[in-house]
């Protein structure tokens, strides 16, 4: 994967079973895991890139299991805040995601069939044909077209979308 | 419950459970025990198969380390040891009895209900008592702590400092030595030959004498001296520690609440450029706004013995720039008052020991000319118990007192301001990526390579910056606010 930010912020969470709540504590279950709920918080707000939020999480679960709490309630609970701070994060998101959409299919019609057909005419086959290629593959790692946010397939492609390699080799072709 | 009209959608309140550190650690005692003069027994003799628990096997005298004991010790005092002093125990079967009958008798009461026979009670507690103890393990219980003290007999039960909820077993020659080395730093601390008792006394009386007239409810219904403790450091080998001065239960308690939230408020208000705005969640994402291709350079610093370092008049100083700052913006004449939300602590409608909580419906007013005096007198409160002793710190503000963050804040927020203004057209006119951000004490300035070539740069990197005898000190590890910062591809 390229690395395009400069900084990376790493969760230091608890490490140490002492630092959480036992199972064995005098407290009904919500109390004992309100504090994994509230390091989940701090975790998916702070930690970036989005790999190092998984990674955060998943440290966070590893300790809690070894403090004694079943591992798919850890799971539950960690999936559901990260779909709670996605969906009040990203309503502007998803607007402009669902905007996105058309917007790619005009551009699919136009660089795809227009423009190698133009091209075709003005300069010959092979470089139209390998516009259309690298245009289709670009539109190919695009998120799958869902009626709801789905996070797990949300990241591989805001990963795939941070490199900028559709308007490095339109530049040059285009001109 | 049914026959009894005892609807089950009924929710009976209980009090909260205490917690392993209430219980189990015996700190407070060994500060009386080590102000009496009572010597202190070295226990390390008979610790000899818990010395692989040893954070410090190599010294004369031991801490053992609750996680490091878990293979060493049965499974019911093994989970004590590893857990979390913030761990709370189940009552006895006795109390549990108890807190029932009593829960149940004040519901019926409060409601013009028939109370239920006593017998009907017993029966429902031994039903409840026998599902309960089916169902657990290993649980944390009064008899296991007492076990687990017999033990580690004569030993000191406390955390270190920075790992709050982690079990720590000190030998008392070490502790006593730890408390000694703590508080006997002439620099800061004094040695009092009064009771705590009589100070206090006189506390109360002077607290009233000035500010009771305009402030009935300054004082609170505390009579307690704060009282210092002593959390031992592990890079000092536990043999020092950080002073810690609780005012819970002290007199002039509800005035040091509210005047921390004053300057609180201000603050915002008359240094908008300090560097700690907004909550640590708009700090770190003002780290994530780096740009990609640029050269950058990230200086962490911290500032050294924040609370003690400060001057006690610096602080007065402080209030009186802060009060200037603000009059551009605001009447701060001196007949003039701050309004002050006494804040919440509760939500209107939680339940606390079965009442209903009703919010204080009242706003404290503070006279802006009597801010000063008011500081003065939270200022001169630096008497405290130490067992039967008393200790009196003469520099800064203690840590442990409601109002010493906000004192130290306002200093330095003060300087950040005073930099910002000083420097205001150099620092507008440059378009380099810089930013700089405070977490308490924490100070990391990041930006652009070339900020150490600005004029600016070079009076805030200074480790004076803050006036002596605060000076920052460089961090060189890349944490900041519970975080680690890496960098990916820059110096």
């Amino acid at each position: 994967m390229l690395e395009t930010k400069p900084l990376e912020l790493i969760y230091q969470g608890p490490t140490n079973v002492s630092q959480v709540l036992s199972p064995f504590s005098a407290s009904p279950p919500k109390v004992l895991l309100s504090g994994f709920r509230s390091r989940c918080h701090i975790v998916i707000k702070g930690a970036f890139p989005d790999f190092r939020v998984q990674q955060g999480l998943a440290q966070l679960i590893h300790l809690y299991t070894r403090a004694g709490f079943p591992k798919e309630e850890l799971q539950t609970i960690s999936n559901q805040l990260l779909i709670q701070h996605q969906s009040l994060q990203s309503p502007g998101q998803t607007c402009a995601d669902c905007l996105q959409v058309p917007v790619d299919l005009a551009a699919l019609s136009f660089f795809g069939f227009v423009l190698p057909f133009l091209s075709v005419l003005l300069v010959g086959f092979f470089p139209s044909f390998f516009l259309l290629l690298v245009f289709l593959c670009s539109f190919l790692a695009q998120p799958p077209l869902l009626p709801f946010s789905l996070p797990c397939f949300y990241f591989p492609w805001t990963t795939l979308k941070a490199v900028p390699f559709i308007t490095t080799w339109l530049g040059p072709l285009c001109i | 419950m049914l026959e009894h009209q005892v609807p089950c959608h009924t929710p009976l309140v209980f009090i909260k459970h205490a917690a392993v550190l209430d219980k189990l650690c015996n700190h407070k005692q060994a500060i009386v025990d080590w102000s009496t003069s009572n010597p202190a027994i070295c226990c390390c003799k008979s610790w000899s198969t818990y010395k692989p628990a040893a954070l410090n096997p190599s010294d004369s005298h031991w801490v053992l380390s609750g996680s490091l004991l878990h293979s060493l010790l049965p499974p019911e005092l093994a989970v004590i040891a590893e857990g979390s002093l913030s761990n709370k125990v189940f009552p006895s079967k006795k109390d549990y009895h108890n807190q029932m009958r009593l829960a149940l008798k004040t519901w019926t009461k409060r409601n013009g209900l028939p109370s239920m026979p006593q017998t009907n009670i017993s029966d429902l507690c031994h039903h409840l008592w026998s599902e309960h103890t089916q169902q657990i393990t290993n649980h944390i219980t009064k008899s296991s702590i007492t076990k687990l003290q017999s033990t580690f007999e004569g030993a000191i039960f406390h955390c270190e400092d920075k790992h709050s909820s982690s079990l720590r077993i000190y030998c008392p020659c070490l502790y006593y030595q730890s408390i000694e080395q703590t508080f006997q730093d002439p620099s800061i601390f004094e040695q009092l030959p009064d009771e705590p008792s009589s100070i206090v006394t006189s506390l109360v009386e002077s607290l009233q004498r000035q500010h009771g007239k305009a402030y009935p409810w300054a004082v609170g219904s505390g009579r307690q001296l704060p009282s210092g403790y002593n959390l031992a450091k592990r890079k000092k080998e536990f043999r020092s520690g950080r002073p810690i001065i609780s005012f819970v239960d002290s007199p002039f308690r509800p005035m040091l609440n509210i005047l921390a939230r004053l300057i609180f408020q201000l603050i915002p208000a008359a240094c908008p450029n300090h560097f700690a705005t907004g909550d640590v969640y708009t700090l770190l994402s003002i780290l994530k706004s780096a740009p990609v291709d640029a050269d950058l350079i990230l200086v962490n610093q911290d500032l050294a013995g924040f609370f003690t370092s400060i001057d006690q008049d610096r602080f007065v100083r402080s209030l009186f720039m802060l009060l200037d700052f603000l009059r551009p913006k605001m009447n701060v004449s001196d007949d003039e008052a701050f309004s002050v939300y006494p804040g919440k602590s509760n939500n209107p409608g939680d339940i606390i020991k079965g009442r209903t909580f009703r919010r204080l419906n009242v706003t404290r007013k503070i006279v802006i000319k009597d801010v000063p005096d008011l500081i003065k007198s939270a200022l001169n409160m630096q008497t405290f118990a130490l067992g039967q002793k008393c200790v009196r710190q003469s520099r800064g503000s203690p840590m442990g007192s409601p109002l010493s963050p906000a004192l130290c804040l306002m200093v330095v927020s003060i300087s950040e301001q005073i930099w910002s203004i000083t420097f205001h057209q150099l620092l507008s006119n440059h378009h380099l990526f810089i930013r700089h951000i405070r977490y308490v004490d924490n100070r990391l300035i990041f930006g652009d390579k070339r900020l150490t070539a600005l004029a600016p740069y070079e009076v805030l990197l200074d480790d004076g910056f803050y006036g002596n005898p605060s000076f920052l000190r460089l961090n060189l590890t890349k944490n900041f606010a519970a975080s680690c910062l890496k960098q990916n591809h820059w110096n």
